[in-house]
């Protein structure tokens, strides 16, 4: 069991500003960059199945909302969700036992990088459609509100989602519902390779939320004070049962859409400009600035998640290969359970 | 005691505000369920008994209630999504077959959906061929979701109450053309096991098989049929996921003859399974005619009344297959 | 300090191995993270690979034109950080490549197969017959294309393999059937059989109705059967099998001529062996009832017949069969034939289940 210490809301109100806040926000961050990173190099080596989708580049953004969240809480989550599942304290050895197709994942190896769910942590799954998890977030608020308790859900999705159906006509329940859900889109500027300009007429997604009724924020995506702020606010709002808000998070993706993309969409300088505004260096650096943490605190900080995440490779790598044997009795649940 | 005889729109109601009563986390959610009580008058007053919190209106929205329905039933809430016409299931369809369907065995079991879908289905109401269609194999064919069909007032609420027990989602598909039938219904809360087919009436000379309107209609025919001294066994499939072969097998083999009756388009059509099973099992051996299946044209639905008709088996058209079935080759 | 391999990377879903087309550094360069080092191939396009890290290029093992399996070293850096995968799968601490096997396809072995000759298809399709009946025949060793179907369409069923018509049914119908008896008792060419006869003496008379008749001559035969356990045998592919069964074809007459249902004489079999018959009369016949017989009885003896020898065939092994019966004062005579298998019994052997059938079949009618 390796997860990253519950994310803490700042008691000044600026994360980057709080010793114990920046630290559990700078553990999400790494630790969500390191198991990324060992997962590219695991398939890059032909160790690992499939396809994934990683976020490398993005990790403010769910350090930044989950860090605005409690337990109770839940997450819709995306095909690019290793960030949110880590940042909402998923385990990482059974997120990679997962990946390496194992019994012990967190879907016994029926669903891979794209279908985490972790109920102990609210995650409600992963999605491997655009725009899936939206409406059934909703869904979920409107059950936290019929049961008169306080929770709010969070959705991740991307900017190629906010062109699909399913994202009007969740935000539009939302709004005539006011339900107590955040809408928190990843602009990383490319649905796949199809770029924000090309896919859509306006300058930010966040003006969709007007022509539902309700109010929508632009922020860096990058930079996990700006995030967390807009989140708390929008927290706060549905908490209050004052209804939805969307969340716009401008940030990029360092890595291709997926393995078999060759970025000849983009280019090298633009790759290499937003490598310039890193969140994870971003992040230190404001924190050493704020002095709520020095550089061995985040040397420490950095040898502690590159450790969680080698434990979690070799945990996971001696689990049991997932078992067919199981997979006829697992489509239905049985009653009674 | 005389037995309490109520329309098959009715046992539906009775079993939703029965479910409502005993389970808070019973709601439904539907376009035009409120203060309209619903398309075919199937909410009723229940809007006036539970109020609009638990009798949701919902926009027009498909897609969107249905995943909200689906994202309710995630964090244990027990959902009824009422679609309009069962066509527009087709709006909703990624929420369907992509996320409750899949949702309890690809994200490793812990969670699931238990979500009840209610459509109404089928023609013979002039609506043509966006308003009319029977989509059960569309479901059937999704590993995860339950598909019932029910073909009585008795059957409804059964099977609708057995749907609301159940932690899977359950598709039902309602007839139109059953919602004003009526039949005996017990008062009390009773459940029809889903993955159960039912022997509805006896007969040696040969077994139909059928679903929903069209067990209704075979067993009108039957009577026909038993005048001209032919005594038909007939079986309702009213489950067809998961489907239960053992009545029909069991009927085939005392028959040797076996017509599959279906209202929706032949091509791919779910009798196709039930024929097909047949063949696989031993059943095949004690067949002395062929399998026959009487379904619906390849064709949309059209409008026009005598169009219409004549796209779906009909009364006279089971009892004349019936008698060649019979007669044999 | 540390050594880190650059990996030929896995760059699709199906992607196993790759070629080197050009690598742009040589030992001893300075590399930053992100610079590109080589340029690899892969069945689609060329691809540029980027060190993961900065150090200096120590060791530089693949060349131009290589083709290399995933995960195996390109090049090898001296670098400041330590690989984050290092040493997790069996590399050394020091970096000496990975060593960790990337999945290759097994290379298929191939073996040289004798093949025989496989016999000739049947041609079933020439021959319409229903499931059941083609499985039915099989069983019995019937050549389906020897039957005639009843039925205007010509497609042969169950009912037309159990039927022997040659009783009151049309000319024609009699000779389709005549045909048929003709062509099901060819199988009996297989058997070596042999009959004898015997005037059998009563004590008491043989019940009027043939089916009761029927139960009384099965019950003194069955028992005969168990008796003279060598005789109790079927031939069978070639090898000698013990009857767990003993199952009766029994003619019996109908309104469309004679049929003949298998009954099982196990249990108490009496009671089912009337009900059998008396639906065999009227022309059903459970599919339980069609084939398996091991022996039969032929009671001819209402139709003036002095002595009759059938033919054992299919999995028949004996057969019995009752020509006149004749009254003299208080006794009763029946003439009996037995049929037997030779490769089971000898004429001694039958000799004894004759005299042994009399004797049963007086205790039968006394009981």
């Amino acid at each position: 069991m390796t997860s990253i210490s519950p994310l803490l809301a700042p008691a000044k109100g600026v994360v980057s500003h709080d010793q114990p806040s920046a630290a559990s926000a700078l553990e999400s961050l790494l630790a969500i960059r390191f198991f990324e990173e060992a997962v590219d190099g695991l398939f890059a080596r032909g160790l690992m199945h499939g396809t994934m989708h990683l976020s490398i580049g993005q990790e403010a953004v769910a350090t930044g909302v989950c860090a605005a969240l409690r337990k109770t809480d839940f997450i819709t989550s995306t095909h690019r969700g290793h960030s949110h599942c880590i940042a909402k304290g998923a385990d990482l050895t059974r997120m990679m036992a997962e990946l390496l197709a194992k019994q012990t994942g967190y879907c016994r190896g029926r669903g891979g990088s794209m279908h985490i769910a972790d109920v102990e942590t609210g995650n409600l799954g992963a999605n491997g459609i655009v725009a899936g998890g939206i409406p059934i977030a909703a869904g979920a608020a409107l059950a936290q509100k019929m049961k008169g308790n306080d929770n709010v859900v969070v959705s991740f999705f991307g900017d190629g989602a906010t062109n699909e159906g399913a994202f009007h006509e969740a935000m539009n329940l939302a709004a005539i519902w006011d339900l107590p859900v955040i809408f928190v889109c990843e602009n990383n500027k490319y649905g796949m390779s199809n770029s924000t300009e090309f896919s859509m007429r306006i300058e930010n997604i966040a003006e969709r939320a007007a022509s539902y009724g309700f109010e929508g924020v632009t922020v860096d995506g990058n930079d996990v004070d700006e995030v967390f702020q807009a989140a708390a606010a929008a927290v706060e709002k549905a908490r209050g049962g004052k209804g939805p808000t969307l969340i716009e998070c401008v940030t990029y993706r360092h890595k291709g859409h997926s393995k078999s993309d060759k970025n000849l969409y983009r280019t090298k300088e633009e790759i290499e400009d937003w490598k310039t505004k890193d969140p994870i260096g971003r992040f230190e650096h404001k924190a050493i600035e704020a002095g709520a943490l020095n550089q061995d605190q985040v040397d420490a900080i950095t040898e502690k998640m590159r450790d969680a995440v080698r434990t979690a490779i070799t945990d996971a790598s001696s689990a049991p290969d997932s078992d067919p044997a199981e997979l006829l009795a697992s489509v239905y649940r049985e009653a009674g359970k | 005691m005389t037995e309490r005889i109520i329309t098959y729109a009715e046992a539906i109601r009775e079993a939703i505000g029965q479910a409502m009563e005993t389970d808070e986390n019973v709601f439904m959610l539907g376009e035009d369920i409120g203060i309209y009580g619903g398309a075919f008058g199937v909410s009723g007053d229940l809007y006036q008994r539970f109020g609009k919190e638990r009798i949701l209106d919902t926009p027009i929205s498909e897609l969107g209630i249905v995943g909200a329905a689906v994202g309710a039933a995630l964090v244990g809430m027990k959902p009824i999504v009422e679609i309009q016409f069962s066509d527009f299931t087709a709006q909703a369809m990624d929420q369907i077959v992509n996320q409750a369907a899949k949702i309890h065995f690809m994200l490793g079991g812990e969670l699931s959906v238990p979500m009840v879908l209610r459509a109404p289905s089928g023609s013979g109401t002039g609506a043509a061929a966006q308003h009319s269609q029977s989509l059960e194999t569309w479901f059937a064919h999704v590993p995860g979701l339950k598909v019932v069909m029910p073909s009585s007032p008795y059957e409804a609420k059964g099977l609708l109450l057995a749907a609301l027990d159940d932690p899977n989602p359950v598709i039902v598909l309602e007839h139109k053309l059953l919602y004003k039938t009526s039949g005996h219904v017990p008062e009390e809360q009773y459940r029809i096991p889903i993955g159960t087919s039912n022997k509805v009436r006896d007969g040696r000379a040969l077994t139909i098989v059928a679903s929903g309107v069209m067990v209704s209609r075979s067993l009108e025919a039957a009577e026909t049929l038993s005048g001209m001294g032919i005594e038909v066994e007939v079986i309702d499939v009213r489950s067809l996921s998961p489907l239960d072969m053992a009545p029909i097998n069991e009927s085939v083999k005392k028959t040797g003859k076996v017509m599959l009756v279906q209202e929706a388009p032949k091509h791919v059509g779910f009798m196709a399974e039930v024929a097909a099973r047949i063949a696989e099992g031993d059943a095949l051996y004690h067949l002395t005619e062929p399998v026959r299946r009487l379904c619906g044209m390849d064709v949309p639905i059209p409008y026009a009344p005598q169009l219409e008709k004549s796209v779906v088996p009909q009364l006279d058209d089971i009892v004349a297959a019936a008698v060649e079935v019979n007669r044999g080759i | 300090m540390a050594r880190t391999a650059l990996v030929m990377p896995k760059m699709s879903m199906t992607m196993t191995e790759g070629e080197v087309v050009e690598i742009l550094v040589s030992i001893g360069d300075q590399v930053t993270a992100g610079q590109v080092v080589a340029v690899v191939g892969t069945d689609k396009t060329d691809m540029e690979v980027e060190s993961d890290h900065s150090g200096t290029v120590l060791e530089i093992p693949a060349k131009h034109a290589d083709v290399i399996e995933v995960g195996a070293p390109l090049i090898v850096l001296d670098t400041e950080g330590e690989d984050l995968l290092a040493g997790l799968f069996g590399d050394a601490p020091g970096g000496e490549a990975v060593t960790e096997e990337a999945p290759v396809a097994a290379s298929p072995v191939v073996e040289e197969v004798a093949i025989e000759q496989e016999p000739e298809p049947a041609l079933t399709s020439e021959v319409l017959a229903m499931p059941g009946a083609r499985k039915l025949a099989k069983e019995q060793g019937i050549d389906l294309a020897t039957v005639t179907a009843s039925s205007q369409t010509g497609v042969i069923k169950q009912s037309d393999l159990g039927v022997l018509a040659i009783g009151a049914a049309s000319d024609d119908k009699k000779q389709k059937a005549r045909l048929l008896t003709a062509k099901v008792v060819s199988t009996a060419l297989n058997i070596p059989q042999f009959s004898l006869t015997k005037a059998v003496e009563l004590s008491n008379r043989l019940p009027e109705n043939s089916d009761s008749r029927a139960v009384v001559l099965l019950s003194a035969w069955s028992k005969t059967l168990e008796e003279i356990q060598s005789m109790n045998q079927q031939f069978v592919d070639g090898e000698f099998h013990e009857v767990s069964e003993v199952r009766a074809a029994v003619l019996t007459q109908t309104e469309l001529g004679f049929v003949s249902p298998v009954i099982p004489l196990t249990g108490h079999w009496q009671d089912k062996a009337v009900a059998v018959l008396g639906d065999a009369r009227n022309n059903k016949i459970a599919l339980e009832n069609l084939s398996g017989a091991t022996t039969s009885l032929t009671d001819l003896s209402g139709f003036g017949i002095s002595q009759a020898n059938t033919l054992l065939f299919g999995s028949q092994s004996s057969g019995i069969n009752i020509g006149n019966i004749s009254l003299v004062g208080d006794v009763v005579t029946i003439d009996v034939t037995i049929v037997l298998d030779h490769r089971i019994a000898d004429p001694g052997d039958g000799a004894k289940a004759l005299d042994l059938f009399g004797r049963r079949l007086n205790e039968v009618l006394v009981g």
